[in-house]
């Protein structure tokens, strides 16, 4: 005899709030019990951020939903806008972990007579920096610690477009850094002409995203459980000033890996 | 408490009639319970009217480890470890008493060692490990899988 049929709907939902979104939602037609239970805010409450009410209140624009297993899918797929919509958040839907991208607004970016402003129709960001000219340029994003979700190992990238064919962006360096006390880092090679770009560090190149932006991974971190600390990912002198326009910066982004 | 002072004791009875004597700082770990004898009820018989008295007896040897101020954590963790080394059927009693009763930390432990069993598996495997015979249609199957694929495979969508 099923043995979960003698147990409360809400002892089920303790059970699978207890695994991960994944096998909560593979496991939802184990029994229609287990459905039931598997749709309840108890569960989904578990999965979301501690910072979730904090999150959709900052939100540039209203977040609407019905549940909690709603709203968990929400940020899941469709980043929602902080900060002025400079920065968007969403979820790294296997387990809940929070995923920013710091768009090209918020970032350092230098010289700042190298950049021009303009709108994409791929950016979820009202505007995109542009380089417009040669010249040695960093881009930097700072992060907050205690906004990413603690005790999880992430990543940053560098999440771009090419606007003409590249002629240069040979190589480049990246630094990932914890802003007192360094903690790592990491560089990265980029590849001449083959309009790849190479980590050295970890020999990654860059990808197509789903949302037809490019990434490359700046370097990678632990974020344990200290408040007041600030990660800075640091890309500095593409080293071909000669040919690197055509580069366009949506921004930054720290991802749960 | 001094050895020579009465100890305050609690009377359970289970829902096959077998009576507990419990002392009341073991007891007030029962949560649900609990103003039941601290109205000043104490002597009076509890009626916990759908425990078994084989389940209570687990229950109250739980809660009397954990309300052992002496023992120390490694003897808990392993004690805990143990407790739950039983029967599908007995483990799931035990989840219902302590829902009942509102024992959060027997529960978090219970509700932990079912999650550890069904993590990773497939819907089919659950069904063969707990005997479950509720059937789904293909077509909510498939709806169920496609969700899955939808929200988890597309890596770089999430973000």
């Amino acid at each position: 005899m099923d043995p979960f049929a003698r147990l409360p709907e809400e002892c089920i939902s303790t059970i699978l709030s207890l695994t991960s979104p994944m096998d909560t939602t593979r496991l939802s037609i184990v029994s229609h019990r287990f459905k039931s239970a598997s749709d309840s805010d108890n569960v989904w409450e578990r999965f979301l951020p501690p910072d979730y009410q904090h999150i959709v209140s900052t939100s540039v624009s209203p977040v609407s939903y019905a549940t909690k297993k709603d709203l968990y899918f929400t940020l899941c797929h469709s980043p929602i806008l902080l900060h002025e919509g400079n920065t968007s958040v969403s979820l790294d839907g296997r387990n809940g972990k929070k995923c920013y991208m710091l768009g090209a607004r918020e970032l350092l970016l230098s010289w700042g007579g190298c950049w021009s402003w303009t709108s994409h129709p791929q950016s979820r960001f009202s505007e995109v920096a542009k380089l417009k000219c040669p010249g040695w340029i960093h881009i930097r994003g700072k992060m907050k610690t205690h906004m990413l979700s603690s005790n999880t190992a992430y990543a940053a990238y560098l999440v771009f477009h090419l606007a003409e064919r590249l002629n240069g962006l040979q190589s480049s360096r990246t630094v990932i850094r914890f802003i007192e006390p360094q903690m790592e880092q990491s560089m990265i090679k980029t590849v001449d002409g083959t309009e790849k770009l190479e980590s050295e560090g970890t020999g990654k190149i860059a990808q197509m995203r789903g949302d037809g932006w490019m990434e490359i991974e700046m370097g990678n971190f632990y974020n344990g459980e200290e408040d007041n600390k600030e990660v800075e990912a640091w890309l500095m002198d593409i080293n071909n000033p000669g040919g690197k326009s055509g580069l366009i910066v949506e921004g930054i982004e720290f991802r749960p890996v | 408490m001094s050895s020579t002072e009465a100890k305050k004791m609690v009377v359970l009875k289970s829902f096959d009639g077998v009576t507990f004597e419990v002392e009341e700082s073991v007891a007030v770990q029962f949560e649900s319970i609990r103003h039941m004898f601290e109205d000043n009820l104490a002597g009076s018989v509890i009626p916990l009217s759908n425990i078994k008295s084989e389940i209570l007896s687990k229950v109250i040897d739980y809660c009397k480890r954990h309300a052992d101020d002496t023992t120390d954590e490694e003897d808990l963790k392993a004690f805990d470890a143990d407790f739950v080394k039983v029967e599908h059927g007995t483990l799931f009693d035990i989840i219902r008493a302590a829902n009942y009763l509102n024992i959060k930390s027997l529960l978090d432990l219970t509700c932990q060692t079912v999650a550890d069993m069904i993590k990773g598996k497939t819907p089919a495997e659950i069904r063969e490990l707990f005997n479950i015979s509720d059937e789904f249609t293909p077509e909510e199957e498939e709806e169920a899988s496609i969700i899955t694929r939808f929200i988890y495979m597309d890596r770089y969508a999430d973000c």
